[in-house]
């Protein structure tokens, strides 16, 4: 059984287009088509607004909170083309820097793993990626772009989990150095896989399977060394699982072709169960069995017109 | 696994006419709200404005973590290590195993009982929400017991069926209560009992001889000629015993003669007299008939099925179980009605471990059994001998996946996550990633907490994870203005910047306010104090004034002198170094050689452009000056 837990009404006067708690699930943050993103409270079962940011002149289309190690940041973006990083203090956000070098909406927002540092992607309708990284020593912030990532525009951003590369056993793990890398999907039906290489950001691989608009792209949390999972997801219905075992080749599977658009991927915290969800109003739970097939473990479906009738 | 897709559903008309996302909440929740993407954007309200828009927090139902069934995870947690530890260093470890096994389904009984107890006491639908539960354990019980019979209980020479007619006494203790009460009342004329019969044939059925011959002789017919015979008849059956030298072959032998002779007395109709006593002898013999009436006395198939081996063939092996079992649920035409529970109990009949594996996942414990049994049946040795037809079932695999799935659903809970831990702990080849990810997700409520999972972590070899959480602990602390601890916390971090960052913050608290907190923790850094240049300096700066105090001035003074020739001093705290030395320098005991003195006063020269100086400098050079002479003077004495 499935039971909800809390209901939480945001207040957001118009849809709300992404839900994120902090890195502890005691904060939740959404944003909405109401120009504003809100902050409550979720800790023991509770619903308390904690505060309302208003500094966007657009619709918000997604969120993103900071590894706690940062203070507690945390990034919105807009179709105001800009991208606000918010700070707490006792409670209260404000603005900490905005970021408006983009020259459309912006779509998606991520921080980097913290072993990056202070770092956060940034896709837009204009087609390209920003990495804004923290200088700490000059406590500024440094702005590099990928232009023309996706033609039509950029959708989704998800960053690959800081593995060390498996070098030969004598080596310090401190010497292997961290690879940066992210998936980004787009207008242009591909999903493709960017790298950190020197001082820039190369295309590592263009995944061409989608035969539409790509919506989410997510990259699974790592359990093991050896294995790369991406799920993206597109407007062709469709769900696709991607796996490497060396981040460069990649394996295509589609996990289902589903009744409508899907809008969403979201793997739990240790990448063992994939939420699916989108325009069918169904809410799917996939799990890879030991054969390493993927099943629908369950479904949350919502809808039927039963609005409360208390 | 498509049938067992469960569908819930969420009462929300926006999630119905626009769709819905999704993103998980925590380790066991998900978020999910009405959504749709806007397809070509523009700047203004969405289709569904004005909406409400709700965020729904949804969870598994998970049981055990209700304060009832608290016991049942803390002690099969006990028994689950002690299972572990056992296959560690044993290299023989059945019969152990077997006490283990035991000792799991006595933790199940003792919060059956619990349950029960608590039943009574409560109402509502919290009543209906315990006897949901007694009917899951109950199951869970009845498995395990089976399982623990045909999968760890080494059974001599296969003879199956006395631990079979345990198994379903033990399940089924109406006869056996009902017998009791009757045989420990009044006696004789014990037939006017409603029950008599049924308890007759039923202590029967299970094996209980002696009973049913006990419950006969308190009949008051008990001294006729048919229950004589019966009687006799009773005392002479055949029972199986590995253990009394008889051979299978031998023992079936006397069984044939035995039934010959029972079946010689029915014929000749001695038993006519008590259609009762008909019965019983006609089951004795197998009688199709007679054993088609008696079913109604069997709640389950599994009882019908011991029963009929009990009396047709009492020498059966375990592995022919399945075919009989088969024939029981046909006997009794049962096959579309079957239930989950008979499901498993006949797959473990069959000995396909797989399925009963399969089948006990879809239990709503929440995976409490699933993980213990498939734990305890790897263990045993039962994994590795199956015969499976996908090439690459790897029985570590198989369990690994179902402690991770049960270690991982404790690590959501507040209080339980240690024993999450644990489970983790035992696989070998994912989980100690696992809990690289969730370790750190772990809120920090408190410092006590906080140190318990910085622990937990060291234990395992993680110090990145560890540093992580210190940092984290010391940004809270530092917010909340509690430097010291804050300073604690990122020395364990590692943190060098962080540490830095907050010796800053004591100099210029010192700077401004005049008062070195966090006294005690700036005395006891020992070796920590390497930890940046920053620590260093304030550390050394904290000696010198407890010197200082200590009016140990010659030491103090030295100290003075090495900080004023090193390159750690922070530009802003010049001033006030600068000025400490006046005093010194004017102290009545000489404590600045001339060397000394020329370094405060090249340090003074280089640094008299500073604000703070700016109405001390002179006063300095003057000290400064009178030192020097006095000092001149002093060591041209001494050569």
């Amino acid at each position: 059984m499935v039971s909800i837990l809390n209901s939480i009404d945001t207040g957001h006067e118009d849809m709300v287009h992404d839900a994120e708690v902090d890195y502890y699930g005691l904060r939740l943050a959404t944003c909405s088509s109401d120009n504003s993103v809100k902050v409550y409270d979720i800790k023991n079962g509770g619903t308390a607004l904690l505060d309302d940011l208003k500094g966007h002149f657009g619709p918000v289309w997604q969120i993103a909170w900071s590894h706690p190690k940062f203070g507690n940041l945390l990034a919105s973006c807009s179709y105001d083309r800009k991208v606000i990083i918010w700070k707490e203090q006792n409670g209260k956000f404000s603005k900490y820097y905005e970021y408006a070098n983009h020259d459309s909406s912006v779509n998606s927002v991520q921080f980097a793993p913290p072993e990056y540092g202070l770092v956060l992607a940034c896709g837009s309708s204009d087609g390209s990626i920003s990495i804004l990284s923290y200088i700490s020593e000059t406590h500024n912030w440094d702005a590099k772009k990928i232009q023309n990532a996706h033609a039509i525009g950029c959708n989704a951003v998800s960053w690959a989990p800081a593995i060390t590369p498996m070098t030969s056993d004598f080596s310090q793990s401190d010497s292997a150095k961290l690879v940066k890398r992210l998936v980004s999907g787009g207008c242009d039906n591909l999903v493709k896989i960017w790298r950190e290489e020197e001082d820039r950001w190369v295309e590592e691989n263009k995944l061409e399977v989608h035969s539409d608009w790509v919506r989410d792209v997510a990259w699974a949390p790592s359990i093991g060394l050896h294995q790369h999972t991406i799920a993206s997801c597109s407007q062709d219905r469709r769900v696709i699982i991607w796996t490497s075992d060396d981040g460069t080749n990649w394996n295509s599977t589609v996990l289902q072709t589903f009744d409508d658009v899907v809008w969403n991927v979201s793997w739990s915290l240790n990448g063992n169960i994939l939420a699916v969800s989108g325009g069918d109003n169904k809410i799917t739970l996939w799990k890879q069995n030991l054969q390493g097939n993927w099943q629908c473990v369950s479904d949350v479906v919502k809808g039927q017109g039963q609005i409360n009738s208390q | 696994m498509e049938t067992t897709v469960k569908t819930f559903i969420i009462p929300n008309e926006l999630c119905r006419r626009a769709g819905v996302a999704a993103s998980w909440l925590s380790i066991n929740e998900l978020g999910v709200f009405g959504h749709q993407k806007i397809v070509s954007q523009v700047d203004k309200p969405s289709a569904f404005a004005p909406s409400d828009a709700s965020v729904f927090q949804l969870r598994q139902d998970i049981i055990l973590f209700k304060p009832i069934l608290r016991k049942l995870v803390n002690e099969a947690n006990g028994t689950f290590l002690n299972v572990q530890n056992l296959t560690a260093t044993a290299s023989e470890h059945k019969p152990e195993l077997l006490k283990m096994s035991r000792q799991y389904r006595s933790i199940v009984r003792a919060c059956l009982e619990n349950l029960q107890d608590e039943v009574m006491r409560a109402n509502g639908d919290y009543r209906e929400e315990l006897q949901n539960y007694i009917t899951i354990f109950y199951s869970v019980e009845c498995i395990w017991h089976l399982c623990e019979i045909l999968f760890v209980d080494a059974v001599p020479g296969n003879i199956v069926l006395p631990h079979l007619l345990d198994w379903v006494r033990f399940h089924f203790p109406k006869y056996e209560r009902n017998a009791a009460t009757m045989l420990s009342g009044d006696l004789g004329g014990l037939e006017s009992h409603p029950d008599y019969w049924e308890t007759v044939i039923g202590s029967l059925l299970q094996g209980r001889i002696k009973v049913a011959r006990a419950l006969l002789k308190l009949h008051s017919d008990a001294e006729t000629q048919p229950f004589k015979v019966v009687d006799q008849c009773l005392r002479a059956m055949p029972v199986y015993n590995m253990f009394s030298g008889t051979s299978v072959a031998e023992f079936n032998m006397q069984w044939n003669h035995w039934v010959v002779d029972v079946q010689s007395k029915i014929d000749a109709k001695l038993f006519i007299s008590c259609y009762n006593l008909n019965l019983i002898m006609k089951l004795a013999v197998g009688d199709e008939i007679a054993w088609g009436e008696i079913q109604q006395y069997c709640e389950a198939w599994y009882e019908l099925l011991a029963a009929w081996l009990f009396f047709t063939q009492p020498t059966v092996k375990s592995f022919e179980l399945g075919q009989l079992a088969k024939q029981c649920i046909t006997k009794m035409s049962i096959g579309n009605r079957i239930k989950h529970l008979d499901r498993v109990l006949l797959a473990a009949m069959e000995f396909d471990v797989l399925q009963v594996i399969k089948e006990v996942q879809h239990m709503t414990e929440n995976g409490w059994f699933v993980c213990h049994l498939t734990d305890l049946l790897y263990h045993a040795g039962r994994l590795s001998d199956l015969n499976v037809e996908s090439e690459n079932f790897q029985p570590e695999k198989l369990r690994e996946s179902f402690l991770i799935d049960y270690g991982t659903l404790l690590m959501g809970h507040k209080s339980l996550w240690q024993v999450g831990l644990s489970y983790l702990d035992h696989c070998p080849q994912d989980g100690l990633e696992v809990t690289k990810l969730l370790l750190p997700r772990l809120p920090l409520d408190s410092e006590l907490r906080t140190q318990k999972i910085v622990r937990e972590a060291i234990n395992r070899n993680l110090p990145e994870t560890a540093q992580s959480i210190c940092k984290v602990q010391g940004m809270v602390c530092k917010n909340r203005g509690r430097l010291g601890h804050a300073l604690a916390w990122a020395l364990k971090s590692q943190d060098s910047a962080f540490v830095s960052y907050l010796a800053d913050k004591f100099l210029r608290q010192y700077s401004e306010s005049g008062n070195l907190t966090n006294a005690d923790l700036l005395d006891n850094l020992g070796s920590c104090i390497l930890a940046s240049d920053r620590l260093i300096f304030l550390g050394k700066y904290f000696e010198f004034h407890k010197l200082y105090r200590a009016k140990e001035y010659k030491e103090a003074a030295s100290l003075l002198i090495s900080l004023l020739e090193s390159k750690i001093i922070p530009n802003y705290f010049w001033g006030i170094l600068l000025t400490e030395t006046v005093p010194l320098l004017e102290c009545e005991e000489m404590v600045f050689s001339s060397t000394d003195t020329f370094t405060i006063m090249q340090c003074l020269e280089e640094r008299e452009h500073l604000k703070e100086l700016k109405d001390k400098i002179a006063l300095s050079r003057l000290a400064a000056t009178r030192n020097l002479a006095r000092a001149l003077v002093h060591e041209a004495q001494l050569n």
